[in-house]
């Protein structure tokens, strides 16, 4: 720029004497206005080079948002207030459309109608479909299915583990939900592979410990003629095995099937009351083995009290914890049952023995599986360890709650609560 | 006691089960509680002998070979000439679906057989046999 002043100059100069010092001045001020017009132009195409950078970012972030979102191994599906598709990306395209091009599929559904291109359905309900727009309106909060089931308006469904979260726009305004989907139909084979061969392990041991059971059942009734007491004993020792190994096998059965879901049977309402006579009525005889005996107490109004359960459940949960009671008393005491209200639609069953107790250190291990407290081992060496985490999860599946108290050397009380149902119609 | 063997006397139960021991054992008691027995070993010769003569009761196994014991209960069910043929379900598959099953094709009650004593067995199928 300094060169261009100084060559105007030299020029003037070159002209020789007739040009005036006025008219230099004047010149050297245009130069100098024309130096200030350039710098702002410059300054003007800085500041547009930095805002089409800038824009150009934004895009760029954009975009790669959305291709994040796009290729997302889950699906993801983003629905406005009106049940709008708002985006869909490739994942979720392929489990709404198995067979197409994927981002055209995404591309054509945005706007389209939710209820026209599917709906989330629970395994536990088939064919009814969850109105997740509703319940996050509502809730506010995320939720979520691990059984969920993906059912396709143009037919066909898919396993699949969902979760629907709010979209909050600013001020918190509800804008829409961000359903995120994941295909589990893999997982489910594995599952029903696990439950099948867990049904067919069970059945193959049963089938020869049945049989003995039966025939030493005979033996012991003198349906196969007179043997010597000796002889009856011996027996008597293996039959009691031979439980043992059954009760083993629906123990290990119960927590496998557990970990793979639920049986597709519907809970119905179990009077509880009765359950527990049952019980007693199946535990008496190992009861007065031991010489201890079996208290019960319940109010009145307690025949009329049923709970939700699926067949057997309740039943096994009362049947684990009086058994337990039993096993870890000492003889010649007793163990105390007591059924009581808890409030109107609340019932609690405890189970209180005076027996060994568990270790302060072993509490929180309780209800793992194949645990056994140390002294419990030491007192009577067989048992799975798989009883009370069965009772925790079919206590928990009912809805419920199972806590303990306990101190060692001198009992302890397992406490069961329970939600009630009012119908007990079958 | 002999009252109620006279009683059984008059019925008869095709046993059906693939597993000789377990055969054995159950002929042997259900002889001795007074019932009239026969034995099928598969489903083939279960239908057989239920279409020759009908027996008051059915002991049906279900994993069975040549046709298991589901497709006995529904060749059953769909057969008009076997009309009120009881069938008590005896199986070690203890799955609540398959129970389920059982019950939806007709049978009148399940038994896993591992899981229930002599006495109780007989009890079942006598109930089986004499309800109405």
């Amino acid at each position: 720029m300094t060169s261009t002043k100084q060559s105007v100059v030299a020029h003037g100069e070159s002209e020789g004497a007739s040009v005036s010092p006025e008219y230099v001045k004047e010149l050297e001020k245009k130069v100098h206005q024309l130096e200030d017009t350039e710098k702002a132009i410059l300054n003007v195409l800085e500041d547009a080079r930095l805002l089409e950078d800038q824009l150009h970012r934004q895009t760029e972030e954009r975009e790669s948002i959305l291709r994040f979102l796009r290729s997302i191994g889950d699906g993801v599906i983003a629905v406005d207030l009106g049940g709008n598709i708002l985006f869909v990306n490739e994942t979720a395209a392929r489990l709404l459309v198995p067979d197409g091009n994927s981002s055209e599929i995404s591309e054509a559904m945005k706007g389209a109608r939710c209820p026209e291109v599917f709906s989330l359905e629970s395994e536990k309900a088939p064919h009814m479909s969850v109105d997740f727009l509703e319940r996050v309106i509502q809730e506010g909060k995320v939720f979520e299915d691990t059984r969920g089931v993906l059912a396709r308006k143009s037919g066909g469904q898919i396993p699949v583990a969902y979760s629907v979260s709010p979209i909050h726009g600013e001020g918190d305004r509800l804008l829409g939900c961000m359903i995120v989907l994941k295909d589990m139909t893999e997982e489910r084979e594995v599952d029903n592979a696990k439950d099948r061969f867990l049904s067919v392990a069970a059945h193959q041991l049963r089938t020869p410990l049945s049989g003995m059971r039966w025939s030493m059942e005979m033996v012991l009734n003198g349906d196969s003629g007179d043997v010597s007491a000796e002889v009856k004993q011996t027996v008597a020792r293996i039959h009691e095995n031979t439980i043992r190994m059954i009760a083993l096998i629906n123990d290990l059965l119960n927590v496998a099937l557990l970990d793979a879901g639920q049986d597709p049977e519907s809970a119905e309402p179990v009077a509880v009351k009765e359950t527990l006579a049952d019980v007693f009525q199946e535990l008496k005889p190992y009861a007065d083995k031991s010489n201890i005996v079996l208290e019960f107490s319940a109010p009145r109004e307690a025949s009329e009290w049923h709970v939700l359960s699926l067949p057997r459940r309740l039943y096994e949960v009362c049947e684990n914890l009086v058994h337990n009671a039993v096993k870890y008393s000492r003889t010649n005491s007793s163990v105390t049952v007591a059924l009581e209200s808890v409030t109107s639609d609340r019932c609690r069953i405890s189970v209180k023995d005076n027996g060994i107790g568990i270790p302060k250190g072993d509490c929180d291990k309780i209800f793992g599986k194949f645990f056994r407290a140390s002294n419990a081992f030491r007192w009577k060496t067989e048992g799975s360890g798989l009883g009370l985490a069965v009772v925790k999860s079919f206590v928990e599946e009912m809805g419920g709650h199972v806590s303990f108290e306990s101190e060692e050397e001198k009992g302890t009380v397992f406490i069961v609560e329970l939600p009630l149902v009012k119908s007990c119609k079958k | 006691m002999n009252d109620e063997k006279n009683k059984n006397a008059t019925k008869y139960i095709l046993v059906i089960e693939d597993d000789e021991y377990i055969s054995d054992v159950y002929q042997k008691k259900l002889s001795l509680e007074g019932f009239e027995t026969a034995l099928a070993r598969d489903g083939e010769e279960a239908l057989r002998m239920i279409r020759e003569r009908k027996p008051d009761l059915v002991l049906l196994d279900i994993v069975i070979p040549l046709k298991d014991g589901f497709q006995v209960l529904s060749e059953i069910r769909n057969d008009a000439s076997l009309k009120g043929v009881r069938v008590l379900v005896m199986s070690n598959l203890s799955q609540g679906k398959d129970i389920a099953r059982a019950k939806e094709l007709g049978a009148v009650d399940y038994i896993v057989k591992s899981n229930v004593g002599l006495p109780d067995m007989v009890e079942r199928i006598r109930k089986a046999v004499f309800s109405e």
